[in-house]
């Protein structure tokens, strides 16, 4: 009664310190006098209670240091105040993960007395989430047996009921084995198998693991041991080939329960915190507790079906989805290839570039079959469905680009993606899913030419009249793209077929080639209107004469198709003002010019070529190139059947024959002057200066040429000029018509 | 004859949800009682995983041949699939029917390893529709997504049943908004057996498209009345004498005689697309 008395009178006491705005401290100090005839200990403990604020109760435990405090019994009791203050501040608001990390830290020391780290263990209790590192700091010391045994079971229990609120797991489940080694220990085996059951994943699931679990059911004797059933029912999910045991099914609860108010006061802080800061969460769930699992099952599905299941209870399940099917890194896949497992949706695979590799050295037919079936019954029915909304069209796009990289890896082009965008063309309106359906397009396969225009260029072609360049340009980049592809993917197959003297006239080669043909000439037609439409822009000749490149590389391969560019390519992109459109068209006529050459010097290849064919290239070819040196060379523009003579009306043939000269072409002019500038320094005249650029000063303004980025024009003019003296010296048309003037 | 007639009335007077189903990869009719058994282990290892050792997981399956709905000459054999609570051993809690009846041939070839059975009708409460399609995705490597039925075969369905109706009732049907527009108007029409009948009995004598003179005959009746243009309005439901089906997959059949038929219908909607991006 006195205690009970003398606590209300201080109480009582600071009140009206606090209220009359004395320092409390003082205050007491002289009111320790008035009490002294209470003793000495009872007036301690009342100036502990007082000056002790939550922060501060934390702080003694964490700097707590035996032998600091020289009297026993005031330390004893600082301890209790300290301890008493803490278990009330902890089960108002909890404690924040670094806080709880400190402290169980202390619980592990043998700093204080086993009931007090009992009491501090029962404060543990988060507020919001529990740092990764609290687990292994916990089942560190658990390995160590250091611990009292009660302690020991106390710390697993606490582990159970925290479990869901550890943030990133992972660590903790680097543990497993460790956590395991428990098992074996009688007072510890109930709640390390609960433990155990909430951290399992399939993986984890091991024949030893197992056997070990028998062993102590065995040694156990007949009172059955119904964690470690509920241990092995769970490991028999994951794998029954391992156990072999019947597990009974109808037992209502494996595990004993872990004190029920504790668990209660858990939830309460925890419901707490989240209503406190439930709309934070909801906008940036970086906290990867329990939380954010709850949002992520709110999801939307999708497009992709998921590798595993989430549950049949409407409660949100501990463990974390096991996904045995995902590698992280090619190290993992270089590990242990045969692990990779391949039984459950192999199209939900599509997000792991490593596994898809794995995958793609074991295709066979049933495999090929099931992704078919999969992607087709996605795209052919959900993705038809759907109304678009931004939401939806990003899970599209994810999907998408999911379906891209796969066909990428898998070199090769799904059924289902090429009936769908046979459809999907028709209806698009070439702004939906761009990026992606032009990925697509890239990869379909060459196989059947008339399939190919109806099913992928005539609406390629209906869209590319009616929009932008910058589609024009996108759909010529991804036809070029598609060549690519064919080149790299499907030619080396369709050689090999070829080179071997029994398939000459295998009908898949054939009708591959004429696909590359189909595709080929696809671009030959539209590049005319296209190029009208966009008045011969510069990037869509750039774009245009990329495609050419690419398919001029395809020649030598091609074998008896050799396609020369269109006229409405090529004179467009010699009349230009840039020089390096003009430098890649020499470029590509160069090229030409080799591959021709080297088709006439192979005899086998000319005996495989119609003969027609080889001639009539090598006659366009030649046009071609004799116009543009009447104009660049002779510099006879227009000039009867010299140049682009043909082109215009007889009237103006003879008027300024010489404006397509090497040194007054739109797009060489810059440089000649540059290089007048460089040599003789510029005069008055211009034309005069120009002028000088004659006899060997024509070869010194090639190499010049050469030097600034416009190397082809020299190589072809170099490759073509027959090197006699008479063409050595060409009349400068210029200096001619300034003199004549 | 009567376990054949009794097997199609089971089928009657109960609310299913249409779904589609890709191929199944590897399943084999022998193993069926196989199936059951990791069926049974699938769905107590499920509410067991869920984190909740308390629940009462008592589950019993059974998977079996359903005869008589294999009418095409290619068809495999139906499969029904049922699941009862141990509680309560008669009524199944949950029950679904596998099957294939004439589909629509698919520019993708199913052979060996294979089996088509694309049409999926489920009765039962919506958690075990969720367990049993993880699960059975899982082990034949396929996927299970709900049917949608468009306004357009709606239409044709309500067509057919207004001709085959031989009970009194009305032939019911509702038209909501189409989603940009707010929800909750519904426009409700209950067209009389005897009219209904008539009406398809007059669209028959022209040679044009009977399905679509039938539903532009019933619009252009509530353009007379009401002054109101259904065209831009998603036919939800129908629902008659012989059967009702709604828009989001949910089919009824009240009779045994048109199940076949009304199956057969269900299975040509696999295979149609309903484009509703693009142009």
């Amino acid at each position: 009664m006195p205690v009970l008395h003398q606590r209300q009178g201080v109480r009582g006491v600071s009140h009206i310190a606090i209220a009359c705005g004395l320092s409390s401290k003082l205050f007491l100090n002289n009111f320790i006098g008035v009490l002294k005839p209470l003793g000495k200990r009872s007036a301690s403990c009342l100036v502990m209670e007082h000056t002790l604020t939550s922060s501060e109760a934390l702080d003694f435990f964490l700097h707590y240091k035996i032998g600091e405090q020289k009297q026993r019994t005031s330390n004893r009791v600082a301890i209790s105040r300290s301890i008493r203050i803490l278990e009330t501040t902890s089960r108002r608001h909890g404690l924040e993960p670094s806080v709880l990390e400190d402290l169980l830290r202390v619980v592990v020391k043998d700093t204080f007395t086993c009931q007090m780290r009992h009491r501090l263990v029962k404060c543990l209790i988060p507020t919001s989430v529990v740092s990764r590192n609290a687990p292994v700091i916990a089942v560190a010391s658990l390995c160590t047996e250091t611990l009292p045994p009660t302690l020991q079971v106390l710390l697993v229990q606490w582990l159970i009921l925290v479990f869901d609120l550890v943030d990133n797991k992972s660590d903790f489940h680097c543990l497993y084995e460790m956590i395991f080694y428990l098992v074996q220990f009688d007072n510890l085996s109930p709640y390390v198998c609960h433990l155990l059951y909430l951290l399992t994943r399939r993986k984890d699931v091991k024949r030893f693991r197992v056997q070990k679990l028998l062993r102590i059911m065995s040694a156990q004797g007949s009172n059955p041991q119904l964690h470690l059933q509920g241990l092995l029912s769970l490991y028999k999910t994951y794998r029954p080939e391992y156990v072999s045991l019947s597990v009974p099914s109808d037992v209502r609860r494996y595990f004993p329960s872990v004190n029920r108010a504790w668990a209660q006061l858990i939830n309460l802080i925890q419901v707490k915190h989240s209503v406190k800061c439930g709309i934070q969460r909801q906008v940036a769930p970086q906290g990867a507790g329990v939380l954010e699992k709850r949002l992520s099952r709110k999801r939307e599905r999708d497009l992709a079906p998921v590798a595993y299941s989430q549950g049949l209870s409407t409660g949100p399940p501990a463990r974390e989805s096991s996904s045995g099917l995902h590698l992280d890194d090619v190290w993992e896949l270089l590990g242990s290839p045969d692990d990779v497992d391949m039984t459950d949706g192999l199209s939900s695979l599509f997000g792991s570039p490593f596994t898809l590799c794995r995958l793609s050295c074991s295709m066979d037919d049933v495999k090929r079959m099931r992704i078919d079936y999969s992607v087709d019954h996605v795209l052919q029915h959900e993705f038809w469905n759907d109304v678009t909304t931004p939401r939806t069209l990003r899970v599209q796009e994810e999907f998408l680009d999911g379906v891209v990289r796969a066909q990428d890896i898998l070199k090769e082009c799904l059924p289902g993606i090429e009936h769908f965008l046979s459809r999907w063309l028709h209806v698009w309106d070439g702004e939906t899913l761009r990026l992606q359906t032009l990925n697509l397009l890239a990869q379909v396969p060459l196989c059947e030419s008339s399939e190919l225009k109806r099913k992928f260029l005539r609406p390629l072609s209906l869209l590319m009249m009616t929009s932008s360049i910058h589609l024009k340009c996108a759909v010529l980049k991804s036809l070029q793209q598609l060549l690519l592809n064919w080149q790299t993917r499907d030619l080396p197959k369709l050689q090999t077929q070829l080179m071997s003297p029994d398939n000459l006239d295998d009908q898949g080669g054939v009708e591959a080639r004429d696909a590359v043909v189909a595709v080929i000439s696809f671009v030959d037609e539209i590049s005319n209107v296209v190029l009208q439409q966009e008045g011969y822009s510069a990037l869509l000749i750039h774009v245009l004469l990329s495609f050419y490149q690419t398919a001029g590389e395809l020649w030598p391969r091609l074998l008896d198709n050799i396609m020369i560019m269109p006229d409405c390519m090529i004179y467009p992109s010699f009349l230009t003002y840039d020089p390096s459109c003009l430098n890649r068209l020499c470029q590509i006529l160069c090229s030409y010019r080799d591959n021709i050459i080297a088709a006439k010097s192979d005899a086998a290849l000319q005996s495989r070529h119609a003969p027609g064919k080889l001639s009539m290239a090598l006659h366009t070819h030649n046009t071609v190139v004799q116009r543009m040196m009447g104009c660049i060379w002779k510099g006879l523009a227009f000039h009867g059947n010299q140049g682009l003579g043909c082109f215009v009306d007889s009237s103006l043939q003879s008027t300024s024959s010489f404006c397509l000269y090497l040194t007054c072409h739109p797009a060489l002019l810059g440089f000649a002057i540059g290089y007048v500038d460089a040599t003789f320094g510029r005069s008055e005249n211009l034309f005069k200066d120009l002028e000088r650029i004659k006899g060997p000063e024509i070869e010194r303004f090639l190499q010049y040429l050469d030097e600034q980025g416009v190397a082809s024009l020299p190589l072809l003019l170099q490759k073509t000029i027959r090197k006699s003296k008479s063409s050595r010296r060409p009349v400068n048309p210029l200096g001619s018509h300034c003199d004549s003037g | 004859y009567f376990c054949f007639l009794k097997a199609m009335k089971s089928l009657t007077k109960k609310h299913f949800h249409a779904y589609r189903v890709s191929p199944l990869c590897m399943f084999s009719y022998p193993r069926l009682q196989h199936y059951a058994q990791m069926l049974e282990t699938f769905l107590t290892a499920e509410v067991k995983c869920a984190g909740d050792p308390t629940t009462n997981s008592g589950f019993h399956t059974n998977i079996s041949v359903f005869p008589g709905l294999a009418t095409g000459q290619r068809d495999p054999e139906a499969i029904l699939i049922q699941i009862f609570c141990k509680q309560e051993q008669k009524r199944p809690a949950w029950e679904g029917l596998l099957c294939s009846v004439e589909p629509e041939p698919s520019y993708l070839t199913v052979c060996m390893p294979f089996v088509l059975l694309p049409l999926l009708l489920v009765h039962g409460p919506k958690k075990f529709t969720t367990a049993w399609k993880t699960w059975f995705e899982r082990t034949f490597d396929c996927c299970v997504s709900p049917l949608v039925i468009p306004s357009y075969e709606l239409a044709w369905m309500a067509a057919l049943w207004a001709g085959a109706m031989s009970v009194p009732r009305t032939l019911d049907l509702q038209w909501s908004s189409p989603p940009p527009v707010s929800d909750g108007l519904h426009i409700t029409m209950s067209v009389n057996r005897n009219d209904a009948l008539r009406l398809w009995d007059c669209v028959h004598t022209s040679g044009e498209e009977e399905v679509g003179l039938f539903k532009q005959g019933l619009e252009e009746h509530i353009f007379h009345h009401f002054h109101v243009i259904l065209d831009a309005m998603i036919l939800e439901s129908v629902s008659s004498g012989v059967a009702s089906a709604n828009n989001s997959g949910h089919i009824k059949v009240l009779f045994h005689k048109p199940l076949v038929h009304i199956l057969v219908a269900s299975s040509y909607l696999l295979d149609i697309l309903i484009p509703t991006k693009g142009s």
